[in-house]
């Protein structure tokens, strides 16, 4: 439809210029012309330049490109067929949205936490699906579980450790063990006692308030399963905060986000959790008033380069098999060999005549 | 109809030969042992036919074999069904060929349309850019399937000023030149370049045609 448009653009300028003088264009079709003299810039309308757009920047370093396309999953620089997404995008979108809602649909299996001998708690949400349409359910407690907390939990300790499910049952269980065993040690080296370690299912970051204050904590950590990114349902985060209670805002919490196997190991995230936790109990404060220029960040973690040779996230893509559809498939059209485009490892399209595929239309 | 308003293209007459005899393929050009489907099509606007059966070539496997404009134009055919021009599609399959006619067909309903150079609808012309060319007009153009085009044809007269203008207009090249007489005595010329300057272009070709239609006899 683009000569339409353009048609119709120039019928609205005609049309704002009047009648057409027969002397002279009317300044309105004048002003589309080039000038007597040969103009041979760019612009259609008297200098108007807006008018003809610029063509899209073409890449003046590939290596460049593909170094940054390496370092990240996002769906960058993946080209188009017409207006659409390459078949092996959509693909590739498709699985890593379902690898993110397959995070939010996972269940922490029954029995999991007293295996990590941990108080298993509820929070007021009944079901998953309860969970995720009631957030306000995702911060109280159940009846019977704040009675447990009441009665089994230490009292007064200095640290109250809760996990938590969140939107990523997956994140939690992979990367909160380990945390809470390299975290442990590091406060009983500093002589602070850990209270009776919670996991909360169905569980929003407000828990560690609840919990905390419950049982009057001085320091309360939750570990909570993050928000799935596309393609990223393995991310957990930790939240601390100072003296907690229920009226704690979000700037009052000190977070510790990127916890995963590409990101801030969970063991490196339980030493330094151990030293945000110091730092906490020494200025007696947390969130943007606490001050943490002195403390020591992992190296794989905030603001170092990744450890890992591949990018910190870089994963393998669905075609990596098959990732440029060859030549005289028609490609440019949105005409793929529909072989390549499904990017089976090993399948060829053997035109090489410039011809579309025979079977390529849909 | 007021200056700039689109003209439709009708579809005069269409049919499909599932297999069509070898001898008379021959005597239009191509192998009727190889590619025995056959689509016939005639058009009252032949630059819009043309620039629908390349569109055809992008949406199913067939090949345009035969496209020729008849001489005097639509508004003189030999019968009510001829139009100004006669395309012939070709595929190894009739389903194929059907594809590729419906795509056709698709095509002049939806884009490749003449539009008036006045009030009157009495003078037309034929200022299309294809934003990505298929097997066939790259082809006659000699330019490569993928890059845009400005397709640009009118009456004798405007269509020399609009192609000039449309050559100052923006960073685009002459590709091919149809000048008078033609069968259906409308000239013109392929211009291409990257697609916002054949926009351009095609949009600098139309304001010189129609102010043409306005006052036809200045100098200047």
């Amino acid at each position: 439809m683009t000569t339409r448009r353009l048609m119709e653009e120039l019928q609205a300028e005609v049309r704002g210029g009047g009648v057409f003088g027969r002397s002279a264009p009317a300044r309105g079709v004048a002003s589309l012309l080039p000038s007597a003299r040969g103009d041979t810039g760019g612009s259609v309308r008297g200098g108007d330049a807006s008018v003809v757009k610029q063509p899209a920047p073409r890449v003046q370093d590939p290596a460049l490109l593909e170094q940054l396309k390496a370092s990240t999953p996002a769906k960058v620089g993946v080209g188009r067929a017409g207006l659409r997404y390459r078949t092996q995008t959509l693909l590739q979108f498709l699985a890593d949205f379902a690898v993110a809602k397959a995070a939010v649909e996972s269940q922490v299996p029954e029995g999991w936490a007293e295996q990590q001998g941990w108080v298993a708690l509820q929070t007021a949400a009944e079901d998953p699906d309860q969970f995720l349409a009631r957030p306000d359910l995702g911060r109280r407690l159940s009846e019977a579980s704040m009675s447990v907390v009441r009665e089994r939990f230490a009292r007064d300790p200095d640290v109250q450790i809760v996990v938590a499910d969140g939107l990523s049952a997956t994140a939690s269980m992979q990367n909160a063990p380990p945390m809470v065993q390299a975290l442990e040690p590091e406060l009983a080296r500093r002589g602070l006692s850990v209270g009776t370690v919670a996991f909360v299912r169905h569980c929003r970051a407000k828990i560690a308030d609840v919990v905390g204050q419950a049982v009057g904590a001085r320091v309360a950590m939750i570990l909570i399963g993050e928000r799935p990114g596309l393609g990223t349902g393995d991310g957990m985060s930790a939240y601390l905060v100072w003296q907690p209670h229920e009226e704690r805002t979000d700037a009052e919490k000190q977070a510790i986000s990127n916890i995963h196997r590409r990101g801030m190991l969970p063991e490196e995230a339980g030493r330094f959790a151990a030293r945000l936790i110091e730092a906490i109990l020494e200025q007696q404060t947390s969130g943007v008033t606490l001050d943490v220029s002195r403390i020591e960040v992992p190296k794989s973690g905030l603001s170092a380069p990744p450890a890992h040779p591949a990018g910190p996230q870089a994963r393998t893509r669905i075609n990596q098999a098959h990732p440029e559809p060859l030549a005289g498939c028609g490609q440019s059209h949105g005409q793929q060999c529909d072989r390549a485009q499904n990017g089976l490892p090993g399948a060829v399209c053997n035109r090489s005549d410039g011809r579309p595929c025979e079977a390529t239309t849909y | 109809m007021a200056v700039l308003d689109p003209v439709i293209p009708k579809v005069l007459a269409t049919r499909i030969i599932p297999r069509v005899d070898a001898a008379l393929g021959a005597a239009y050009g191509f192998d009727g042992r190889s590619s025995p489907a056959v689509g016939l099509i005639t058009c009252d606007l032949d630059d819009a036919l043309y620039t629908a059966l390349d569109e055809a070539t992008k949406q199913a496997p067939v090949e345009i074999v035969f496209a020729r404009s008849l001489y005097a134009g639509s508004g003189f055919p030999s019968g009510p069904t001829s139009g100004e021009i006669l395309g012939i599609m070709v595929g190894a399959d009739p389903d194929d060929v059907e594809r590729g006619m419906n795509a056709c067909i698709q095509c002049l309903e939806s884009e490749a349309h003449f539009y008036s150079a006045s009030e009157d609808g009495s003078m037309t012309f034929f200022p299309h850019v294809i934003s990505s060319l298929g097997y066939y007009l790259s082809r006659e153009a000699g330019l490569e399937p993928g890059e845009a085009m400005a397709y640009l044809i009118a009456t004798p007269l405007e269509a020399v000023y609009g192609v000039d203008a449309a050559l100052k207009a923006a960073e685009v090249r002459l590709v091919k030149s149809f000048p008078p007489p033609t069968e259906t005595n409308y000239a013109g010329a392929y211009l291409t370049g990257k697609l916002e300057a054949c926009e351009a272009a095609a949009q600098a070709f139309a304001g010189a045609v129609v102010d043409i239609g306005a006052s036809p006899t200045r100098m200047l």
